[in-house]
């Protein structure tokens, strides 16, 4: 396996944007992206396409990818479309990447892109629950209730075991928001407080609205091409792909004492980048309800149990903190347009490795981050999609 | 290969009141997670017998199956549904 660098990542805002096609959004991204790794888009020789809702929302059911590369003028190229839920981006980014590290192609582009809002939330809440197992989503079975009360999370269960209360819960909503208050790509630019977010309305007990990530649309990608053609197209550091694990929920029983999924897929990244917690300096994860933040630093490794709300009030995990978490706000405020969040996750992280994230930029430049993703509900107690990459500068 | 039956009884392993119900479902409602008495640990929705109230339902309490409409809408009033309610003490479900 040959070692890969991302040259170039390039974005579209996220927010919700009623006069925009997906081609729309995912072009700019696309261009940002060619632009910044200093390719021509004949250079590129296989992409890879995420999107997770476009078929139900849009009606387009397949070749979306071929579609939406057209419309920014890649044709007549190898592309492959890819849906994992939340979960997708990541995925496409791990296509890229295998591409250029087996050798089958020295240039490789991947993309994310998702249009959510279509001025029917009934009918976008409805698509996203399509991303659960049915049986799950046929009984009324929703996101916000998963991360209630669904085991892998539990956080009735953790008030109760850990003594977390719903002030713990709003604690990352509101570390995220003051990042995505500097973000000019974020959907949500407020400051929030820990009353606002408590107070804000209950949507299924404990959550509350400022605790959920909101309808988004957004777009985001990256070209990849083997670390020692790097230097041919830009002279801008190239970020090294360390890692990029992807794994699949597994099936449990009430008694099972296997390791969450989320665990294992971060400790086989680890292993894969010969690196352990303690080596990272930044984070991109995935927090599409606030809470989550919390469990997510156990599995990562950052902390022991039920210790995660101390790492925020501790600034561990601040801005500019021993390891922030988040620097782009995250799912809640930077916004969580599904099949692209992966992809906006390695952006921001290129971004604050080479020192270009502006007035949220860290001050201590990062050089070795991670970018947590996961996506979709099984039956059997576990997400469906999980995938952790580790970038190296 | 043989069918075995399963479900008839369980214990609450965690419970929560949604206050938002996608189409096809009336908020508030609760959901909830059972763990069977043969070991599984299933989504259910709760009988419409139980009001939706805090301190109706204690995680933990014995369950009791019973067969109704998934929903009390236009969507899924015709869908027939397993949910689970407190145990009777003599009850059968």
């Amino acid at each position: 396996m040959r070692d890969v660098a991302i040259i170039g990542v390039g974005a579209h805002a996220t927010g919700q944007f009623a006069g925009k096609e997906l081609k729309d959004i995912a072009y700019p991204a696309v261009w940002n992206a060619i632009d910044d790794a200093g390719v021509r888009p004949a250079d590129i020789e296989v992409a890879y396409v995420g999107n997770s809702l476009g078929g139900l929302l849009t009606g387009q059911e397949g070749v979306r990818g071929q579609v939406l590369l057209q419309h920014s003028g890649i044709t007549g190229i190898p592309i492959v479309n890819v849906e994992n839920a939340c979960a997708s981006a990541a995925t496409a980014l791990r296509g890229a990447w295998l591409e250029v590290a087996s050798g089958a192609a020295d240039v490789a582009l991947a993309l994310g892109a998702e249009k959510m809002f279509i001025g029917d939330s009934a009918r976008t809440i409805g698509a996203l629950s399509g991303v659960s197992e049915l049986d799950l989503s046929r009984m009324g079975m929703q996101f916000t209730t998963s991360y209630a009360i669904h085991p892998k999370i539990n956080l009735k269960s953790r008030m109760a075991e850990y003594g977390w209360t719903i002030e713990d819960f709003a604690k990352p909503a509101v570390k995220n928001s003051a990042n995505g208050a500097l973000n000019p790509l974020a959907q949500h630019r407020r400051q929030l407080t820990i009353e606002q977010v408590v107070q804000s309305r209950v949507v299924v007990d404990p959550l509350t609205l400022y605790m959920c990530s909101s309808i988004s649309d957004g777009a985001a990608a990256a070209v990849v091409c083997s670390l020692d053609a790097a230097k041919k197209f830009t002279a801008k550091q190239p970020i090294r792909i360390a890692a990029c694990t992807l794994r699949s929920g597994v099936y449990r029983l009430p008694d099972d004492e296997r390791l969450d999924t989320a665990a294992t897929t971060a400790q086989a990244a680890y292993e894969q980048a010969g690196i352990g917690p303690e080596d990272l300096d930044a984070i991109e994860l995935h927090d599409a309800m606030a809470p989550a933040e919390l469990m997510l630093y156990e599995r990562l490794g950052l902390c022991g149990p039920g210790d995660g709300p101390k790492l925020i009030d501790e600034g561990v995990t601040t801005l500019n903190g021993r390891l922030p978490v988040n620097p782009s706000g995250g799912l809640c405020s930077r916004g969580h347009p599904v099949g692209a969040t992966g992809l906006l996750q390695i952006a921001e992280l290129v971004w604050q490795m080479r020192g270009e994230a502006g007035e949220r930029q860290i001050e201590k430049r990062p050089k070795v981050t991670l970018a947590q993703n996961q996506g979709g509900l099984l039956l059997g107690q576990d997400s469906a999609v999980y995938c952790c990459t580790i970038l190296k500068s | 290969m043989r069918d075995i039956e399963i479900g008839r009884r369980g214990r609450l392993y965690s419970h929560t009141i949604a206050r938002f119900a996608p189409k096809g479902f009336n908020a508030p409602y609760f959901q909830a997670f059972i763990d069977l008495d043969e070991g599984p640990r299933i989504f259910s929705l709760i009988g419409a017998e139980c009001p939706v109230e805090d301190g109706v339902l204690d995680d933990g309490m014995e369950m009791q199956l019973v067969i109704e409409p998934l929903a009390d809408t236009p969507e899924n009033k015709e869908i027939l549904s397993y949910k689970y309610v407190p145990a009777k003490a003599h009850g059968d479900a």
